[in-house]
């Protein structure tokens, strides 16, 4: 199954293609499952940034790689905070000739798997410029105290990347949810 | 005024708010898991200073990066300032950024449409 091209927006992944795409076919990948905090998250971006260095990547590439990286994993963080207990999530990186792939997976409530389900097929039928406008309308509405925001943070992906979010929610054991998010930057 | 100076770290900004030398600069990165927490003291600090503000003032933003939750401290951090502008005091916020990197350039612009506060772009 090759792996998903991107622009092309699906309504769910195949967990394990989506794994074995990422082992079988992609390079300089970064395959990780467990705990993820503050301090993993910034050494996994860090680890990203320099591998992409390395290897040359564009500066304006490996700055949205590296933005992703640290939005979707602090939004885990964030999640496992206010649902209270299990950091644990699952976190991808692969390349290919035309794109990175970041993708990441963790359980959620039902209730916010509806939200996301909305706010993510909500920006997905955006054009570049909705997606603009609507950006600059929510930082303006934005309250100081405001923790949420997980809407601004995905419209901010949407606008630096400007591909479609894909996404899968499956139903998970205790009543929750499996989320996995997958998110392409296209390389110059 | 007393200054706020806080060095960088891997995740918060160097900050320097130093009314007396007349200099005001944000650099390096920001993604702190907790950003109300950092730029509290910061936002505080602003609040007396623009009560009696500098004849002019220009802060420099020399940000490589920011996550979406510190994109929103500094529109606050920004609309604070407006007022120093608002009360017919100079103010200027140059905005600086790496010369490919349209996106932090974008944000700048961003800021501008929703804040009356003067910018100027300034690449690396």
């Amino acid at each position: 199954m090759e792996m998903i091209k991107e622009n092309e927006a699906v309504d769910s992944i195949d967990l394990k293609a989506a794994i074995y795409d990422t082992i079988n076919e992609s390079v300089n990948k970064i395959i990780y499952e467990g705990e993820i905090n503050q301090s993993i998250l910034l050494a996994f971006a860090k680890l990203t940034e320099q591998k992409l260095e390395r290897n040359d990547e564009n500066s304006t590439v490996i700055k949205k790689v590296f933005h992703v990286i640290v939005e979707c994993l602090q939004n885990i963080c964030k999640h496992s905070e206010e649902a209270g207990g299990d950091y644990n999530g699952l976190f991808l990186v692969s390349e290919n000739a035309s794109a990175y792939a970041i993708t990441t997976g963790n359980y959620i409530t039902n209730e916010k798997g509806d939200r996301l389900k909305s706010i993510l097929d909500f920006i997905n039928a955006l054009s570049k410029e909705e997606i603009k406008e609507m950006y600059i309308k929510q930082m303006k509405e934005g309250a100081i105290s405001d923790k949420g925001g997980a809407g601004l943070g995905f419209l901010d992906m949407a606008k630096k990347t400007g591909n479609k979010f894909q996404y899968h929610i499956s139903s998970a054991e205790n009543k929750k949810l499996f989320f996995i998010l997958k998110i392409i930057v296209s390389k110059k | 005024m007393e200054n706020l100076i806080i060095k960088s770290t891997d995740e918060t900004p160097e900050v320097v708010l130093d009314a007396n030398k007349n200099t005001f600069v944000f650099s390096g990165r920001s993604l702190p898991e907790d950003v109300l927490s950092f730029y509290s003291p910061v936002l505080k600090w602003l609040d007396v200073y623009v009560q009696n503000p500098n004849v002019e003032t220009t802060i420099d933003f020399k940000l490589d990066y920011f996550n979406t939750a510190s994109s929103k401290v500094i529109l606050d951090i920004l609309m604070k300032l407006e007022n120093i502008h608002l009360a017919n005091k100079k103010l200027c916020i140059k905005w600086h950024f790496d010369s490919e990197d349209l996106d932090m350039r974008e944000a700048g612009e961003g800021y501008a449409e929703i804040v009356e506060v003067p910018f100027e772009y300034i690449t690396n």
